[in-house]
């Protein structure tokens, strides 16, 4: 555990999980839609937040495990088949996992909402709007270009509005579904 | 500037919380996390244990007269080795262990054999057979099982593998490790939900000793070091990464992504940029950053492209807060053999 002895360090690691958990939880809520997978991934990435411990500043402690966090589901995104990064597939909604509250209040719609999300776009608009990064940190948190985040996001607020049965957005907002060549 | 719709959302967002569920354990975290330390280390032992092993088989053939160019029995026996999936399955206290044989088969053909560990002891599962001539992959899943078993023709692969599945069947933890005596090595996938489908694995990297990207008929890509980070690019040019993560390439000219040196948020940001073969060959070029920045750097052969970094270094600003370096590529500019000056805007 580096410089502090290892009772200090996981004393220190125990602290950070108290305060990170539920904002990690959330987050990979909104981005699984499942209780059970949400907890989970935040256990993966509390568990690779620890053995890392001894590289990691308190101060950056959050960012790093919600960085491991969303980069653990990227991994799964990113096995998909290419069809689904081209965002053009009108994908079921996911599998939420049931609560068993049975509650179908508006609490999970937009969680629903979200899952209907081609996943780049799911994952920005989480991170933007929920964990409240700017452009470029959801660009570091996901190891892609601000440019790409910034698609994303335009393309996902218009899916959502769409689906939340809004009117459409300004067309001077709208991004065209591929980058212009 | 956001919008009514944005501030909406973000309301939304805030307000909306999980079901209730069992909070985590520091103790049970903090216990995984040793477990995947000393599994490091272990793994770290086996990997010297077994290239002693291959040095000492290399010298009794050489002592006992074998031709030099002769090759080394793939296995002479059965050979197995234990493969642990680690990531989320295990965490619960659940570990999904497997058992890769290989052994002689009819003839040349050598069989593979799949078990898996159950509270009962181990379960067969389906095997293959495979010709050590033929160097490509060999995988099974078996039926709608969240597992994907295989074999890579190596012995030296890294302890890494990149899974195309046909569909969302969440994530998956892996492991991969050589098979003792044998110049193979074996891997598991344990996916979070049930393979289902006709064909749900589509394609499996795995990657070689020197870290080159390896697909499924052997076709070994490229590797370069670019920026300070070793960047690869698969033989067909459709997907390239690093260690900060792998990518699928578009359909762009120019295929732009950025890393950080390190998991720290104010590391040196690096901008890399792979130049698909048909826009330039130039071994250098000026390469314009949207900070308005411009550098004449180097482009480095990567496969048939050519790749590039430029890193600008990580910054705080006066609250103390990390600040966004904002800093992406924008164009790129260079003068060809015949003097002619080449413009090239980047488009996303």
């Amino acid at each position: 555990m580096g410089r502090t002895s290892k009772a200090e360090g996981d004393a220190a690691f125990t602290d950070f999980m108290v305060q990170a958990e539920p904002s990690l939880m959330r987050t990979a809520w909104l981005l699984t839609g499942s209780t059970e997978a949400a907890r989970e991934l935040v256990q993966v990435a509390l568990v690779k937040t620890y053995v890392s411990w001894a590289k990691v500043r308190p101060e950056t402690a959050l960012a790093f495990a919600r960085r491991v966090l969303v980069n653990h589901k990227v991994d799964v995104w990113r096995s998909r088949s290419r069809e689904v990064l081209t965002d053009t597939l009108d994908r079921p909604v996911a599998a939420g996992g049931t609560t068993g509250s049975g509650a179908s209040d508006d609490r999970d719609e937009i969680v629903r909402l979200l899952a209907r999300l081609p996943e780049q776009q799911r994952k920005t608009v989480v991170l933007r709007f929920y964990a409240d990064l700017s452009e470029r940190d959801t660009a570091d948190a996901l190891g892609v270009s601000v440019g790409t985040v910034k698609a994303a996001t335009s393309r996902g607020l218009a899916t959502l509005r769409e689906l939340s049965g809004l009117p459409a957005p300004d067309p001077a907002t709208r991004r065209p579904e591929r980058s212009p060549r | 500037m956001s919008t009514s719709y944005e501030e909406q959302l973000r309301e939304q967002l805030h307000a909306t919380t999980p079901a209730p569920y069992a909070g985590l354990d520091p103790a049970a975290v903090i216990g995984a996390g040793e477990r995947v330390v000393r599994r490091g280390r272990i793994r770290a032992a086996l990997v010297a244990a077994v290239a002693v092993a291959v040095v000492a088989v290399g010298t009794q053939l050489l002592t006992t007269g074998r031709p030099v160019a002769a090759p080394v029995p793939a296995a002479p026996s059965t050979s197995s080795v234990t493969l642990v999936s680690p990531g989320p399955a295990n965490l619960g206290g659940v570990d999904h262990t497997y058992v890769v044989s290989v052994r002689p088969g009819d003839g040349k053909d050598l069989m593979v054999d799949y078990a898996e560990k159950t509270a009962d002891g181990f379960v067969s599962m389906v095997g293959a057979g495979i010709d050590p001539a033929d160097r490509r992959i060999t995988w099974a899943h078996g039926g709608t099982s969240s597992v994907v078993l295989g074999v890579i023709p190596s012995a030296t692969a890294q302890h890494r593998i990149i899974v195309t599945a046909s569909d969302d069947f969440g994530g998956y933890a892996s492991d991969v490790a050589a098979i003792p005596g044998t110049d193979y090595s074996a891997f598991v996938a344990y996916y979070e939900k049930p393979l289902t489908g006709d064909n749900p694995v589509e394609s499996i990297l795995w990657f070689d000793s020197r870290g080159r990207p390896v697909d499924g008929q052997g076709h070994v890509g490229s590797i370069a070091t670019v920026g300070g980070e070793q960047v690869w690019l698969t033989a067909d040019g459709t997907a390239l990464g690093s260690d900060q993560g792998s990518y699928v390439a578009g359909p762009e000219d120019i295929y732009v992504n950025g890393f950080t040196a390190g998991p720290q948020a104010d590391a040196p940001w690096t901008v890399l940029a792979v130049i698909r073969p048909e826009v330039t060959t130039a071994a250098a070029v000026t390469a314009f950053l949207s900070d308005g920045s411009s550098h004449v750097v180097p482009t480095v052969p990567l496969g048939k492209s050519r790749a590039l970094a430029v890193t600008v270094p990580g910054k705080y600003d006066s609250t103390g807060a990390l600040a966004p370096s904002q800093v992406t590529l924008t164009e790129i500019r260079w003068t060809d053999s015949a003097g002619t000056a080449h413009v090239k805007p980047v488009l996303r």
